[in-house]
């Protein structure tokens, strides 16, 4: 009798761990960072369905993320998946729901006849802007044994030169069609209104000391080369946008990348790379 | 008596519970994450990937993977031998094609060694066992060309794969650390924790939201994928036998 009841407790304990890793299981399988969400036709996804060309039926939002300190829509339709401000009618990306299988058609597309493909694909999908205008910054034609495509970039500038910080990535395959489609956006107004109060001299100089303080091979270093270094717009404040060209040192190339403000000389971002040089190897 | 019970049965009860949960934890694929915390930018090897590489170790094991640790700054033997057990590696340093570097403390001399694993190493480690690489699923070289060939290592994307990985991944340029943290986290956790993503898909969409958060690529765009990039990473589960 005693050892019936011993036996029940024990029988009842391990349905009850059974449960918990069942719950445990079901709760994993669950969890996923694109929660559906349920909505009805919005006013704002029928103009979002308007501006991309196709019928309001055939645009579902499936979820929400933050880009860039931005809360937008995940939106798709038939071909893609749209990360947008439905609010806005603006998009933030888009990539081809077939990407894998497109990108890597053989071909031999001339640059001059996708650049007529790249500028129609930003009437239709880049908001215009009022003050300023994209032009194309840069071309790659990739070809590897996975990819084949043609890599647009356009960036925005005033009349005057400086860059708004609006910029259009674009991707297309030797059939033209569009893979992916990602906008980052600017501050036309400072562009036009902002003048920089630090010299382009002294932002090579604060480039060149947190370089210096990066250690002690690297506090031997007198002047670098930039490869670019131009005024543009990051997070709404006017900088001195800079890119070393590599710099040698112990058997390794490195590379720094500095967003410097115009105004007050405070670096608002950096990013740097290195390469290790193969005789560090050996 | 009745007291004595109670005990022995609760006793029975956490044991039975801690048997079943570690049985349970043990069976799910395992990962190796490993990072890079260099203190200085003295030497050819300095990175602190070390959040990066926490995010990446905390998002896989709150989606059916397992390990206890995430690890940083181990010799390339380690890296090497750990490549083998899991169902996903992921590393995060510098590098360059054919290797990628793993420079750790010792603490005997007090000094910094560096030390790389080369595709050749990986080679000469798995190409006689019986299992190769094929509990493998997904490597991932976060290194600078680090799915380029070298004359004198070999490729790690293809070595890898040509061993049993499923799906290996590089970058065929430069890359820059934050925007190839940021693009490292959208793939793996963001996009790839969603059983209806590819790999491939998953990449293509970590690209544009680079570029989106920061305005340019910063070289992940470079991203190359060997093997299989139909699969995706969830459900877990180990690599294809």
């Amino acid at each position: 009798m005693k050892k019936n009841k011993w036996f029940k407790s024990i029988a009842l304990f391990s349905c009850l761990a059974i449960c918990l890793l069942v719950v445990t299981a079901f709760a994993q399988n669950n969890t996923s960072s694109a929660t559906d969400i349920n909505t009805n036709k919005s006013i704002s996804i029928s103009a979002f369905a308007q501006k991309i060309g196709v019928d309001a039926e055939e645009v579902n939002q499936v979820g929400t993320t933050a880009i860039n300190g931005k809360q937008l829509s995940i939106v798709e339709d038939a071909q893609y998946i749209y990360k947008a401000d439905l609010n806005k009618c603006e998009i933030a990306n888009m990539v081809s729901k077939n990407y894998a299988n497109l990108v890597n058609l053989e071909g031999n597309v001339s640059k001059s006849v996708m650049t007529k493909v790249a500028s129609k694909c930003i009437s239709r999908y880049v908001q215009e802007l009022d003050n300023a205008n994209y032009s194309l910054e840069s071309y790659d034609y990739i070809n590897t044994d996975s990819e084949k495509i043609h890599s647009f970039i356009y960036q925005a500038a005033t009349s005057s030169g400086v860059k708004t910080g609006d910029s259009v990535a674009m991707e297309f395959n030797n059939n033209g069609d569009l893979l992916m489609l990602a906008t980052h956006k600017g501050n036309e107004t400072v562009a036009l209104t902002a003048d920089a109060s630090i010299s382009e001299e002294r932002a090579h100089e604060i480039a060149l000391n947190y370089i210096n303080n990066g250690g002690e091979a690297f506090s031997e270093i007198s002047n670098c080369s930039y490869l670019t270094s131009e005024l543009s717009i990051w997070n709404n404040k006017l900088v001195w946008s800079l890119t070393t060209n590599p710099i040698f040192v112990a058997n390794a190339e490195y590379g720094f990348e500095f967003k410097i403000d115009a105004q007050t000389g405070e670096i608002l971002f950096d990013d740097g790379y290195c390469v290790v040089m193969p005789s560090a190897v050996e | 008596m009745k007291i004595k019970r109670i005990t022995t049965a609760v006793l029975c009860m956490i044991l039975c519970c801690t048997c079943m949960l570690s049985i349970a934890a043990n069976a799910a694929p395992t990962e190796h994450c490993f990072g890079v915390d260099h203190p200085t930018l003295t030497s050819s090897s300095a990175l602190d990937t070390m959040d990066n590489v926490a995010t990446i170790h905390s998002g896989l094991v709150s989606n059916g993977y397992y390990n206890q640790y995430y690890y940083s700054n181990n010799p390339s033997s380690s890296v090497c031998s750990a490549l083998g057990q899991d169902a996903i590696f992921y590393i995060n340093t510098h590098g360059n094609a054919g290797f990628v570097s793993c420079p750790y403390y010792n603490s005997s001399t007090s000094s910094w060694i560096s030390s790389y694993m080369k595709a050749s190493d990986i080679n000469s480690q798995y190409s006689s066992t019986t299992d190769k690489l094929k509990k493998v699923r997904l490597a991932y070289f976060g290194a600078c060309y680090s799915a380029n060939t070298s004359s004198s290592y070999g490729n790690l994307l293809t070595t890898s794969t040509n061993l049993g990985v499923d799906c290996a991944i590089g970058f065929s340029t430069t890359i820059y650390t934050n925007r190839h943290v940021y693009f490292s986290e959208r793939m793996i956790l963001y996009y790839g924790m969603d059983s209806n993503n590819t790999i491939s898909a998953c990449a293509a969409s970590a690209k544009a939201d680079t570029y989106t958060q920061f305005g340019d690529y910063g070289g992940v765009n470079s991203y190359t994928i060997k093997g299989n990039g139909n699969i995706s990473l969830v459900p877990a589960a180990y690599g294809t036998y």
